[in-house]
This record gives C-alpha cells, sequence and structure tokens, in this order.
C-alpha cells in the first residue's frame, strides 16, 4: 500500500508486482489531474505493460490534481508526475528541485463551461467560479479566461473544488456555475447538462505548459537511464495510440467513466487492466 | 513529445509574480526548469524514429 502525505486519502490500491530481471524497485509516474485524454499517453504505456517491457516495475497513480502529485514527486513516492509545469515554477520558488524533462501541450486546451442560464459573461456577475487548487493549472488559465472576456475577478467568486470530474458533478448540480474543463469532459457537459461554453482558451493564443513530465532534477541525475527509459516507454504508448484509434478511445471512455462515479475521491489509484482490448 | 514553450514558463512566472515577490526576474533558466537532455538522448539514439516508418 502506498502511502501520501496528502490530507485525503480515500483509496489506495496495491497492484501486484510485475517484477523482471531488470527491476529492482518500483517505479511510480502520475498523473496529476488525470481525467483528460491527454493523459491517455501513460494510460497507454501502463496498460499495455511498456515500462515493464523497458525494465521498470512500472506503477502508474491516477491523482485528482496536480498538488497532492508534487508533494508526492518532491517525497520521492514518485519518480514522474504529468501535470502543470505551473506546479515545478511554484515548487522550484520554494526551493523544490524539480525540472521539466518534457511537454505535452503548450496551449489551454480548456473552455469555461457555465449553467445553462448564463447565456452572456454579464451573467456570471456573482457567480461561483470553480478551480482545482490554487496555483493548480485551473487556476492560472481561470484568471486567463476572466482577463480575455473582460471580467474583474472582484466580480465572481473563485472556490477550490477538486479535480475535474469532481468540478463537472459540481457544475451539473449548480454547487458552483462556472469552471474550465477539457475534452472528453466538455462534451459531455453540454450534452448531457445542457451547459454553455463562454470561452475555448485554445483559441486564445495564450502559451501555456498544460501538461509537462515533472521530475526531481537529484532522481534524474542519480537515475538517468530509469527516467529515459520510462519515457521511452510513455513515447511508445503516443505511437500506440496514434496508431489504434480504438485503443485511444476505450482508454478514453472506461477512463472518464471510472473517474465519473467517483468524483468526490481526492486522490485515486487506477485500477489495472480497465482496458480489455 | 515536445519540450514546453518557455514563453508559457514566462508567462506563470509573470502571473505568479502578481502575488509572489520571489518570482519577478525569475526565468526558466534561474529556476532551472527545462531539461531538455533526456529527449535530446532519446532522440539521437533513433528511437523516435523507428515509430515513424
Amino acid at each position: 500500500m502506498i502511502k501520501f502525505v496528502i490530507a485525503v486519502v480515500l483509496t489506495a490500491i496495491s497492484f501486484v508486482a510485475q517484477a523482471n530481471a531488470f527491476a529492482q524497485e518500483k517505479f511510480r509516474v502520475a498523473s496529476g489531474g488525470f481525467s483528460t485524454a491527454i493523459h491517455g499517453v501513460v494510460w497507454a504505456a501502463y496498460e499495455r505493460k511498456l515500462f515493464q517491457k523497458y525494465g521498470l516495475d512500472g506503477e502508474y497513480l491516477a491523482l485528482e490534481s496536480g498538488t497532492p502529485a508534487m508533494q508526492a514527486l518532491l517525497a520521492n513516492e514518485i519518480q514522474i508526475v504529468f501535470t502543470t509545469g505551473a506546479l515545478g515554477i511554484t515548487a522550484n520558488l520554494q526551493g523544490a528541485d524539480t525540472t521539466i524533462i518534457a511537454g505535452g501541450i503548450n496551449f489551454i486546451p480548456n473552455k469555461l463551461l457555465v449553467r445553462p442560464d448564463i447565456k452572456r459573461t454579464e451573467d456570471l456577475k456573482g457567480k461561483r467560479i470553480a478551480i482545482s487548487r490554487f496555483g493548480s493549472a485551473s487556476d492560472y488559465a481561470t484568471q486567463v479566461a476572466l482577463e480575455k472576456l473582460g471580467v474583474n475577478p472582484k466580480d465572481v467568486t473563485i472556490v477550490q473544488v477538486g479535480g475535474n470530474a469532481t468540478r463537472l458533478a459540481a457544475l451539473a448540480n449548480n454547487t458552483i456555475q462556472a469552471t474550465l474543463l477539457a475534452e472528453p469532459l466538455t462534451t459531455i457537459g453540454a450534452r448531457q447538462f445542457k451547459l454553455n461554453s463562454l470561452i475555448d482558451l485554445a483559441e486564445s493564443g495564450v502559451p501555456f505548459p498544460q501538461n509537462c513530465f515533472l521530475v526531481r532534477r537529484g532522481y534524474l541525475e542519480a537515475n538517468r537511464a530509469k527516467i529515459v527509459n520510462a519515457m521511452k516507454a510513455i513515447i511508445e504508448g503516443y505511437f500506440l495510440l496514434k496508431n489504434d484509434k480504438g485503443l485511444a478511445l476505450q482508454l478514453i471512455k472506461n477512463t472518464t467513466a471510472w473517474a465519473r462515479k467517483t468524483p468526490v475521491l481526492a486522490t485515486i489509484t487506477i485500477s489495472p487492466n480497465t482496458v480489455t482490448a | 513529445m515536445v519540450m514546453p514553450d518557455r514563453k508559457g514558463i514566462e508567462f506563470i512566472l509573470g502571473q505568479v509574480a502578481k502575488d509572489n515577490p520571489k518570482a519577478k526576474g525569475q526565468t526558466p533558466e534561474s529556476l532551472r526548469l527545462l531539461d531538455g537532455s533526456v529527449l535530446d538522448e532519446i532522440r539521437k539514439s533513433g528511437f523516435i524514429d523507428k515509430f515513424k516508418k
């Protein structure tokens, strides 16, 4: 059982060890905020046992937001975190030694989804807008959205609610009235809950380190071969998805459905063998 | 797989600097935030090219 230094751990599932002749210890890769399609590259590497292929006893953890993932990285509980680069910036400003070794998306792939009764920017006044946590990608991206829409931040209330699936659930039941979400949750929100979109930040032109692979420099220097091999597994996972649309769709479908069934979980681990292809 | 755009890092630094004076004057280099050596090593090994064929 993996222990994390975080406030709330509701579920932690041990994975069956899949050691091979080269594996000496667990190598943990985590998504910090996992319920968007870009994380498919890591899901594919895990599901198809590519970490094992490259000599690592790999585990994958799906954490609802990046903050606990960064805490686990800094505590050496996790070796690679896939989350916003913004968290590396704030961590290093406090003296941490994180570094970004690769990125996935260099823009903000989010739409500001709002309740069906909100039709115009002016309707946002007095409403509650949810972010994951202060300092998260959703926090900074929300600041961008408000600026682009010409909304004074003082005219709305920013609340910390949690990860993507949790925010969608909160928006659907009107606990909040707006939040930024990415695919596939934006489509789900529009189709199932008739949510509107006020702005698509992908079209904003704002450069943004939305998804980055972060490691500790100290770990990289001492274990370079492991990091290189883990990234090989993830890159192969990317090409698997690119060449196997069925696998990509199944991973997205299964993981999104699973995340939405457990939207209140602050920390969760993805169960093995979620893909039956 | 690419490295993050340094403009994105600079954008976040600018946002953080509004509330955190430690961020003022910082750069991706001063915080040692970007290390492209792992991707470079993988690219130079030919690993990525074999998937493009």
